[in-house]
C-alpha cells in the first residue's frame, strides 16, 4: 500500500523534476543564470499576494482539470472544453446580470446556466458519437469553432450593453456577483475567490461520483470493456451521453470565477487557455481528485512567479516552458515508475520465496 | 523407424512472472517431420513456452536451437525469419480488412512504395488451394466465423514458409470435420519436411495424430510418450492426477414448466440473408437444451437476441412473461444469467479486481448498490464467497481478474452467473480452452444447477459436451434449426452431419406437410 501511494507520487514528481532540468537548460543556454532566476522566481511567488493569486488562478484550472478527468475516466477526450466553458460564461454573465433574484437564488442559478450551457455544447459530440460513430475529438473541436462564432455574433447583436469600443456584457452588480470567501488583508489583493468553495465542492463530488457510485462503476465498465458492459446490462451509448454531459456541466464552470469574479461581465478578457492548462494539471495529478488540485496549485504558481522575470531582464517565456515540459513528462513519467514498480514488485517476491519453502500449489495460485 | 534430424531443441528452458514460475528448466526436442503434441493443464506453461520458442517472450534461462545452431530471438520477427510460425489460441487479425491483406500484413510484396496487390492476392489464393484450406481471399475477416479466421492464421504462418508450425489449441473452436481437414493439413506439412508441434487439450486427439507426446505440469516436463505406448487414461492422470469427468445419467426427469421461449426470432437487416432466421425453441424447468452448429450459423445472434443486445424480430419469454421488449439490465434483473462465448471480451474486465467483476450484472441490487452507491464490502463478499463456492484459485476479492488462468476466471464467471439463483441459465462455451479439472468442475455446477430446476441453454463446439450435458439437442445451420436430437441416441457423427448441412429434418416442417395435404 505505501509502495503503491509513493510510486504514484513519484510519477509527478519525476515530472516536476524533468520540467527543472528542461528550463535550467533553456536558462544555461540562452546565458542567464538558472539559479539566480529561481531565486528571483521563488521569492516573488511565495509573497502573500502571490500565493494568493496563485491559489485564485488555479481554481479555474482545477476545474478545468475534473472537466477533463470526468470524460477521461469513461475514454472520452472531450478537447470541447474550450468551447464549453466559452458559450457558458456567456450564458452565466448574462444570467447574473439580468436575473431578478437575491444573490444567494441567483448566484447558484448563474451557475446552473453555466453548467446546462456547457453540458448541451457537449451533448452535440456526445450524440453524433453515439449515433453516427463520429469521434468526438473532431467534432468537439469543430464545436469549439462554432462556439467562437456563435458567441461573437451573440456579443455583438444580442448581449452587448455598451456602444463603441465596448464589446461586453452588462455589468454584473454585487447581487450577481460571487463575493470573496477570506481577505486575508496582508498586503495588496490578497483576497481568496469564493470559487475556491465550488472548487472543493466540485472535487468531492468527481471523487464520490466517479470513485463511490454504482454509476461510476458503470463508466469504468464501459470504457475499459463495452462488451463487458452490455453483457452485463449496461448501455455504453448512455454511458457515453452521461460522462460527456458531466463533463460540459463541469466545464461549463471554468470561465465563472472570471467572469463573476474579476471582470463582473463577458467581454473579450476572459482567458482562453483554460483547457489546456487544466489538462496539463489533471495529467500532473493523474486525474485524482487530491493530485489534481495539487497540479492544478503548481502550475498556477509557476504561471505567478514567472512574471516577475520581465523586471529583471530574464525571459518570461520560462513559465511556457515549464508548463510544455510538464505535459510532456507525465506521460514519460508514468512509464518510468510504472516500469520502477513492477522491478520493485520482482525483487521483493524472489526475495520472499527465498525465506519460504515452495509451496506445491503457488505455481496455479500465481498464475 | 527413420531417425529423423532434429529441428528444434529446447534446453533449460526457465520463465518467470514475478514470483511464478511458468517454465521451469524444460527440455523439450522435436524432430523435422513429425507432429509434437504438448499437453498439459491451463496454466501448465504450454503457451508460455511456446510463445518463448516464437520470440514473443525471453527465457530467463536456457537455450534455444533451431536445426542445430543456438538463437535468441529478441523479436517474434526474428522467430519468424528462422522457420518459427505460430498460430494463437486467441486469434491476433484485424477484423476491418480482408484475408489476403491479414496474411502479407507487414510483409507486404512490391517495393517500399507500391503494394504489388494482384500478387499478393494471387499468392494468398495459391497457398490456400494448395493447403485445401477453402477461404475466400476477398472476404472481410470480421464476417468470418472461428473456422476460416484459424485457417487465415494459419495461412499467416505459411506464408511467412514456417518450417516449425506452432498451434496453440487449434481444435478448440472446431466441429470434427473441419477438425479433420486441420489435421490433414498438418500431415501435408510434415511431410513437406516441417514440423507441427501443437497444444491441446483434447486427449484423444493427440492419440491419434501425434508422434510424440510431451506432458507438461506446473511448468515442468512430467512425460514423454509415444501415442502407441499410452493411453488417454495415462496421459491424464500425467497432466492432472484427477479422472477424467463423466457424468452419471439423470434420474429426475426435466420439469413441465416453460422458462424460456423464443419464437420466430430473426436478426438481420431487410433485404439481406438474415443471421437468425425464424428460430422458435423452448426450454423447461430443470433442462439442458444443447445448441450444436458450427461456429457463425446464427448462435452468437441467438444468445444476443436473447439477452437483448440486438435487435430482433419474434418474441422472447421468461417463465411465461414476454420479455422482448425489455433491456438487458430488465431481462438480467428477471432471472436470467449469461455464460459469454469470449471470457477476455464480454465475461470479465481483466484490468478489473475480482471484487468489481463480481459485480458485474449484478450492480443493479444489493448488496452491490446500495442507494446511488456501490458498496466495495458488499461487491467484495459477494466475490468472497463466488472464490469460496467455485473453489476459484489464485487470488482474493483484490486480485485482477487478468491474473487468474483461463479456468480460475471460468469458473469464476460460472459461480458469478450461477451465484444469483437465476431461472434461466445462457452458456456459452462453458468449457472453451480449460482443463479437465475446470471442466468437470464447471459441469458439475451446471448439473446441480439443472436439478434444482435451471433451465439452460447451452451453446458448445464440444460436441462430446453436448452429448454428456444436454437433455435435447437443436443444431443450427446457416441460422436455422435444422433437426433436433436425442443425445441418448445419437453420436457426434450424426450431429456432424447435421451441423455441416448433409442433413436436415427442415423439410419435412410441419408447415409443408399441411401444405401438401
Amino acid at each position: 500500500m505505501i509502495r503503491r501511494i509513493v510510486l504514484t507520487l513519484s510519477g509527478p514528481v519525476v515530472s516536476v523534476l524533468l520540467a527543472l532540468l528542461v528550463t535550467t537548460l533553456f536558462l544555461s543556454l540562452s546565458g542567464y543564470s538558472a539559479a539566480s532566476a529561481y531565486e528571483v522566481m521563488w521569492n516573488y511567488g511565495i509573497e502573500p499576494a502571490s500565493l494568493v493569486s496563485a491559489l485564485n488562478n488555479a481554481v479555474p484550472l482545477y476545474i478545468a482539470g475534473i472537466a477533463a478527468a470526468f470524460a477521461l475516466r469513461m475514454g472520452l477526450f472531450n478537447i470541447g472544453i474550450d468551447g464549453q466553458y466559452r458559450v457558458a460564461a456567456l450564458a452565466g454573465a448574462v444570467a447574473a446580470a439580468q436575473l431578478p433574484f437575491d444573490l444567494a437564488v441567483r448566484l447558484p442559478l448563474s451557475l446552473l446556466v453555466g453548467s446546462v450551457a456547457g453540458a448541451l455544447w457537449a451533448l452535440v459530440p456526445a450524440l453524433l458519437k453515439v449515433y453516427r460513430g463520429v469521434n468526438e475529438v473532431i467534432t468537439s473541436i469543430l464545436m469549439n469553432a462554432i462556439a467562437t462564432t456563435v458567441v461573437a455574433i451573440l456579443l455583438a447583436n444580442v448581449f452587448r450593453a455598451g456602444g463603441g469600443q465596448d464589446t461586453g456584457t452588462a455589468i454584473i452588480d454585487e447581487n450577481g456577483a460571487m463575493p470573496v470567501l477570506v481577505d486575508l488583508g496582508i498586503g495588496n489583493r490578497t483576497a481568496i475567490t469564493g470559487f475556491l468553495v465550488v472548487a472543493i465542492v466540485l472535487g468531492v463530488l468527481f471523487y464520490l461520483i466517479q470513485y463511490r457510485t454504482v454509476f461510476g462503476f458503470t463508466l469504468q465498465v464501459a470504457a475499459r470493456s463495452p462488451d463487458a458492459a452490455e453483457s452485463a446490462g449496461i448501455k455504453v451509448k448512455h454511458r457515453i451521453i452521461w460522462a460527456m454531459l458531466g463533463s460540459g456541466a463541469i466545464a461549463g464552470l471554468i470561465g465563472m470565477p472570471h467572469v463573476l469574479g474579476t471582470a463582473h461581465r463577458f467581454d473579450g478578457t476572459l482567458p482562453i487557455d483554460l483547457m489546456f492548462t487544466g489538462l496539463a494539471a489533471a495529467l500532473l495529478g493523474r486525474m485524482h481528485p487530491i493530485g489534481m488540485a495539487f497540479g492544478a496549485f503548481l502550475l498556477a504558481f509557476v504561471e505567478r512567479s514567472s512574471q516577475v522575470l520581465g523586471l529583471v531582464q530574464l525571459p518570461t517565456e520560462v513559465g511556457s516552458v515549464f508548463m510544455a515540459v510538464i505535459l510532456l513528462s507525465s506521460a514519460i513519467g508514468y512509464w518510468f515508475t510504472e516500469k520502477a514498480d513492477q522491478r520493485i514488485a520482482l525483487w521483493r517476491a524472489i526475495r520472499a520465496r527465498r525465506r519460504m519453502p515452495l509451496a506445491t500449489d503457488g505455481a496455479e495460485a500465481a498464475r | 523407424m527413420v531417425e529423423r534430424k532434429e529441428l528444434v531443441r529446447l534446453t533449460g528452458i526457465v520463465k518467470r512472472f514475478g514470483t511464478f514460475v511458468a517454465n521451469d528448466r524444460i527440455d523439450l526436442s522435436v524432430k523435422a517431420g513429425t507432429v509434437h503434441a504438448i499437453v498439459g493443464e491451463n496454466g501448465a506453461g504450454k503457451s508460455t513456452l511456446m510463445k518463448i520458442l516464437a520470440g514473443e517472450e525471453n527465457p530467463d534461462e536456457g537455450t534455444i536451437e533451431i536445426e542445430g545452431v543456438e538463437r535468441s530471438f529478441r523479436s517474434p520477427r526474428e522467430a519468424q525469419r528462422a522457420g518459427v510460425g505460430i498460430v494463437h489460441q486467441h486469434f491476433l487479425l484485424a477484423d476491418a480488412l480482408r484475408v489476403w491483406e491479414n496474411v502479407v500484413l507487414a510483409d507486404e510484396p512490391g517495393s517500399a512504395l507500391r503494394l504489388d496487390t494482384a500478387g499478393a492476392r494471387r499468392r494468398v489464393g495459391e497457398l490456400a488451394a494448395a493447403n485445401g484450406f477453402s477461404v475466400d481471399v476477398d472476404a472481410v475477416v470480421r464476417d468470418l466465423g472461428v473456422g476460416a479466421r484459424q485457417r487465415v492464421e494459419i495461412l499467416k504462418v505459411l506464408y511467412r514458409d514456417a518450417r516449425i508450425i506452432i498451434l496453440d489449441e487449434p481444435t478448440a473452436v472446431l466441429v470434427p470435420s473441419e477438425a479433420q481437414s486441420l489435421f490433414a493439413a498438418m500431415r501435408a506439412f510434415t511431410e513437406a519436411g516441417a514440423s507441427v508441434i501443437f497444444i491441446s487439450h483434447k486427449l484423444d486427439e493427440v492419440l491419434d495424430f501425434a508422434d510424440e507426446i510431451t506432458v507438461i505440469r506446473a511448468g515442468e516436463v512430467v512425460g514423454h510418450r509415444m501415442p502407441a505406448e499410452t493411453s488417454a487414461r495415462e496421459l491424464a492422470s500425467l497432466m492432472v492426477k484427477v479422472a477424467m469427468p463423466s457424468v452419471e445419467p439423470r434420474i429426475e426427469p426435466p420439469g413441465e414448466q416453460i422458462v424460456l421461449e423464443g419464437r420466430g426470432l430473426t436478426v438481420g437487416d431487410e433485404g439481406e440473408v438474415p443471421a437468425l432466421d425464424d428460430v422458435s425453441f423452448s426450454v423447461r424447468a430443470g433442462e439442458i437444451l444443447g445448441v450444436a452448429g458450427v461456429e457463425g450459423n446464427g448462435q452468437s445472434e441467438l444468445m444476443l437476441a436473447l439477452l437483448g443486445r440486438v435487435a430482433a424480430r419474434g418474441t422472447v419469454s421468461v417463465s411465461g412473461a414476454d420479455v422482448s421488449g425489455l433491456s438487458t439490465e430488465q431481462r438480467r434483473g428477471g432471472g436470467m444469467a449469461y455464460i459469454p462465448e469470449d471470457r477476455h471480451h464480454d465475461g470479465l474486465v481483466l484490468s478489473m479486481p475480482l471484487r468489481e467483476n463480481a459485480a458485474l450484472g449484478h450492480h443493479t441490487h444489493r448488496p452491490v448498490k446500495r442507494g446511488p452507491w456501490f458498496s466495495r464490502s458488499g461487491a467484495a463478499a459477494v466475490a468472497e464467497r463466488i472464490i469460496a463456492r467455485f473453489d476459484v484459485r489464485g487470488g482474493g476479492p483484490m486480485t485482477l481478474a487478468s491474473s487468474l488462468s483461463g479456468g480460475n476466471q471460468q469458473k469464476f464467471i460460472v459461480g458469478r452467473e450461477l451465484g444469483s439463483d437465476p431461472r434461466v441459465l445462457i452458456a456459452a462455451h462453458p468449457t472453451r480452452g480449460v482443463d479437465i479439472g475446470a471442466q468437470s468442475a464447471v459441469w458439475a455446477e451446471l448439473i446441480e444447477a439443472r436439478d434444482r430446476g435451471l433451465g439452460t441453454l447451452l451453446i458448445s463446439a464440444d460436441l462430446d459436451e453436448l452429448l454428456a450435458l444436454s437433455d435435447r439437442v437443436i443444431v443450427f445451420y446457416r441460422g436455422t434449426i435444422v433437426g433436433e436430437l436425442d443425445p441418448r441416441a445419437t453420436d457426434a457423427e450424426t450431429l456432424g452431419e447435421y451441423m455441416t448441412g448433409v442433413r436436415s429434418d427442415r423439410i419435412a416442417a410441419p408447415i409443408d406437410q399441411e401444405a401438401a395435404e
